[in-house]
């Protein structure tokens, strides 16, 4: 009796316990048809927003809507992609675009993805994450397909620099940003060299727009700069140099970028402790007593020790240091697009700006620009194991690849944001305004915000410098006649008038201050984790370092942290990643005089 | 006459005592209060001026484009549809879960009691990793499924534990008597043991309400849908993107209608941040005062007698 009892309670939490199962069991089973359910009882929101007007009807009555997972390693944005270029995407194809991007969802997402055997059915992604999913058996081999594509099968320098990298003979992979242009032209957007020497032009006319030899006049005159404007009007004090520790590599990034104006490269081997020049054929050892990343270390403090370099350098982020630029609490950058710069600059905002930014060179300078690329980038776009319907895939890659199709990605929607006038390309002032203001885009074009409806690829097959066959002229709009004769403002005006060019770039050229590397056919081989781990830990040590170097108080403490660091770093395995890089140099020059000969 | 001079003395001491009481005391409800205070004020300053850190006491440039835009965002609705549901949801599944299996753990008599409770409570040490987890979900059939927010939420093992010690800790003989005027275990478990554990239960459903409104990380991984986005995710994925921001300029190198004067109108990282944390803590400000009523102690004094 008594053990019966006992029993009882034990049997009915069995019964909840299996309740419970069932209940979780249930709710698998259900969660296909469940999970839309809340979907399905649209809140005003979506039909304000998300359908802005009925479903519009796909092109072709027998061809259904097609979802394509997009796994992009360059996005910024995870989630269906919409607006007017989900409505083109829609319309003319079929397709609806559902994007996962890591740089959101974080590396997990493609860890997993990878284990689970299916990354996605579009993927952009870089080469070597192919040649895993080569191994894995998930990416699909689409040499037919690319072969009888119009378009696609013309990038045959990147696809046979791809295949090379991944040692087969079959097309898993079509590389980005493919080039029709000589490769020792270089590649720059806009009309400023990046990065560049640039400064405060109101300030610098004001104290005479003395000339700058070197560096050490690029000290003398942002000192003079400083002594002529030293507070904001608001009372703010004014420093000559400001830097941000957020994108350093293996050096202070901001130091580098100005070596970069003299010949020397970093970004070829990011995170590396040495430059190389253009053809990688020299380098300079950021350790070299002699070299001149410590030369530029010792301007730079002296510049401190002069009270030009903001002390807030080494904590603040870079958002902190684009507010200081726009307040005109600072008189030197480094990049055209850090600051409010002249060109590019409306008649209006140039009325009201605080701080107008211009390129102004210095005299012995050789800039150090990349060149196009023939072969493309190791980004790739390639079709997943998985994918339904293929074909239909390429055939957007293919429209992509087109004149038409990089027309839309790069400048959006004809008679829209730009219209043909005369023959030649030309923004229209709501292409001007769409992305900054995020105008509603007329429903005609898929509706909604315009900013919200950008295709968020990150990814074109060709480069915007290249010439549109269409209309002889880039295909970027910052390049087309219309855009550089665009009404100037007086800062341009003053500008063009002082220098004797019409742009930075013409006076750069011109001036012969600048070298290009050849866009080149090359994949650093990936590196193994114990170099990962030395790389990192001589980097941390040598970015920390330089930093406190920026800020010595004197010659003699300068003096020791050099030597101090300079025994530390060999027991971090300097000399094991050095040699490394060095291969990986070598590697690089041969394929420079590769491209050169070919192209010769 | 000492006795009054030894009072005043004592009230004038008592004064001092007094004063520096609700100094300190006003100090601390400060240190609580100021960092609330300090992400309102930032999230409706002028963007330019949060972004460079210079608000401290006052809005600056008072305006409401961030909370404008934010709720502007497309899919606001059903995003927050998902999140209420999930929280809701949620919590009632992981009390449910908790308490059932906490009071269970009580009992002496449950078979495989102590390998039963350890094994429960390894799965806090031990965990066999992201990779098994997803996979073993993918043929659950949970990826891009709403469920993968609930499920895994039904058993926590701490909140086992809470629930099974606070029981613990209530008089046994309360069952007992239950048990002689004749209830089972599920009659005592819905009459005697739930009403006695409400603190308990608001605890567990605070811990379990706040991390499921808070959560965004399982959508990370294993949702793409964008059906099944919830608000936080929402929020996030806006946050990335106006962080992305300098790296589209940057790209874009000057391109017309790209003009670097514009920024100082354009959300910055910070004031999206400020505006998101905003959001995002003000419900859970006010589930703590609701829940609060339920933390009083003694609910039980005088409930067994003699």
């Amino acid at each position: 009796m008594n053990n019966r009892k006992k029993y009882v309670p034990m049997g009915l939490f069995s019964l909840l316990v299996l309740a419970l199962a069932m209940f979780a069991l249930a709710a698998c089973g259900q969660g296909e048809e469940d999970a839309p359910a809340p979907a399905e009882t649209p809140t005003a929101e979506d039909t304000t927003q998300a359908t802005p007007e009925p479903e519009p009807e796909v092109a072709e009555p027998d061809r259904e809507l097609l979802r394509v997972e997009l796994f992009n390693t360059n996005g910024n944005y995870t989630g269906l992609i919409g607006g007017w270029f989900g409505h083109i995407a829609r319309e003319q194809f079929g397709l609806e675009f559902n994007m996962i991007s890591p740089n959101v969802s974080g590396e997990a997402v493609y860890i997993t993805r990878m284990a689970a055997g299916n990354l996605g059915d579009l993927l952009l992604v870089g080469v070597h994450t192919i040649r895993d999913g080569m191994d894995a058996d998930i990416i699909m081999d689409i040499t037919e397909f690319v072969e009888n594509s119009t378009y696609l099968s013309q990038f045959e320098l990147g696809i046979q620099n791809i295949q090379g990298i991944l040692e087969t003979d079959r097309i898993f992979g079509i590389p980005g940003f493919n080039s029709q242009s000589d490769p020792r032209d270089p590649n720059f957007s806009g009309e400023n060299p990046m990065p560049g020497n640039f400064l405060r032009w109101d300030v610098y006319m004001e104290i005479g727009a003395p000339p700058i030899n070197n560096l050490y006049d690029l000290l003398d005159v942002v000192e003079q700069m400083v002594e002529a404007y030293p507070t904001t009007p608001d009372g703010q004090r004014v420093y000559g140099f400001s830097f941000f520790p957020d994108w350093d590599g293996g050096s202070v990034r901001m130091i580098s970028e100005i070596l970069n104006l003299y010949g020397y490269h970093w970004q070829n081997l990011y995170g590396a402790q040495l430059f190389s020049n253009w053809d990688s054929s020299s380098y300079s050892l950021m350790t070299d007593p002699d070299g001149i990343y410590l030369q530029a270390l010792r301007l730079f403090n002296e510049a401190y020790r002069r009270g030009l370099v903001d002390p807030d350098s080494p904590t603040q982020d870079w958002d902190t240091l684009a507010a200081k630029i726009r307040d005109g609490r600072v008189m030197h950058a480094v990049w055209p697009w850090a600051g409010p710069n002249i060109f590019g600059m409306s008649i209006e905002s140039a009325e009201t700006t605080l701080a107008p930014f211009a390129f102004v060179p210095i005299g012995d300078m050789q800039i150090v620009m990349d060149g196009f690329s023939p072969f493309g980038t190791n980004l790739c776009a390639a079709i997943g194991a998985g994918a339904a319907q293929p074909e239909r895939i390429i055939e957007f890659l293919d429209w992509m690849a087109s004149p038409e199709g990089v027309m839309v990605m790069m400048n959006q929607i004809e008679g829209l944001t730009w219209e043909m006038v005369n023959g030649r390309p030309e923004t229209t002032q709501f292409g001007m305004d769409a992305f900054r203001d995020n105008l509603t885009v007329p429903a005609e074009f898929g509706g909604g915000g315009f900013a919200d409806g950008i295709s968020n690829f990150n990814f074109h097959f060709v480069v915007g410098n290249d010439i549109n066959p269409m209309f002889n002229e880039p295909f970027a709009a910052s390049r087309w006649q219309s855009t550089l004769g665009r009404n100037r403002n007086h800062f341009v005006l003053e500008w063009q008038e002082h220098f004797g060019a019409l742009s930075p770039m013409e006076y750069i050229v011109q001036n012969n201050m600048i070298s290009v590397t050849p866009g080149m056919a090359f994949a650093a081989p990936p590196e193994d984790s114990s170099l990962q781990v030395m790389r990192s830990q001589v980097s941390t040590q040598f970015v920390n370092t330089s930093w406190q170097m920026l800020f010595a108080r004197d010659e003699a403490e300068f003096n020791r942290l050099w030597d101090n660091m300079m025994e530390l770093l060999p027991g971090f395995g300097f000399y094991e990643v050095m040699e490394w890089d060095l291969e990986v140099l070598a590697g690089m020059a041969d394929a420079v005089a590769y491209t050169l000969e070919r192209f010769r | 006459m000492h006795d009054v001079k030894w009072i005043k003395q004592h009230r004038v001491g008592d004064k001092i005592f007094n004063i520096s009481l609700y100094i300190f005391f006003a100090l601390c409800a400060f240190v609580c209060f100021y960092p609330f205070y300090y992400l309102f004020i930032n999230s409706i300053s002028a963007n330019d001026v949060s972004a460079r850190g210079g608000v401290f006491l006052h809005p600056i440039g008072v305006h409401f484009t961030n909370y404008i835009s934010m709720f502007m965002l497309e899919g606001l609705g059903n995003a927050t549809f998902i999140t209420l549901s999930r929280t809701v949801l949620g919590t009632l599944a992981t009390l449910l879960g908790s308490t059932v299996l906490g009071f269970a753990f009580t009992q002496q008599k449950m078979w495989g009691r102590v390998f039963w409770y350890r094994w429960v409570i390894a799965t806090m040490y031990f965990s066999a990793g992201l990779i098994p987890v997803y996979i073993t979900y993918l043929h659950l059939g949970l990826i891009n499924n709403f469920w993968v927010y609930i499920l895994p939420a039904v058993i926590a093992p701490f909140n086992v534990i809470l629930v099974k010690t606070y029981i613990e800790s209530t008089p046994a003989s309360l069952q007992e008597a239950a048990e002689i005027d004749g209830a089972g275990f599920l009659r005592i478990y819905a009459t005697i043991i739930l009403p006695i554990s409400k603190p308990i239960i608001a605890t567990v459903a605070i811990f379990a309400a706040v991390g499921q409104w808070n959560a965004f990380t399982d959508t990370l991984i294993f949702i793409t849908d964008e059906r099944l986005f919830p608000l936080q995710f929402m929020l996030y994925r806006f946050l990335t993107q106006s962080a992305s921001l300098a790296q589209l300029i940057r790209a874009s190198g000057g391109a017309p209608g790209i003009d670097m004067s514009i920024l100082q109108y354009m959300q910055t990282p910070t004031s999206v941040r400020m505006t998101i944390s905003v959001i995002v803590f003000t419900p859970v400000l006010f589930v703590y005062p609701f829940f609060q009523r339920f933390f009083v102690k003694g609910i039980m004094i005088g409930s067994v007698k003699g």
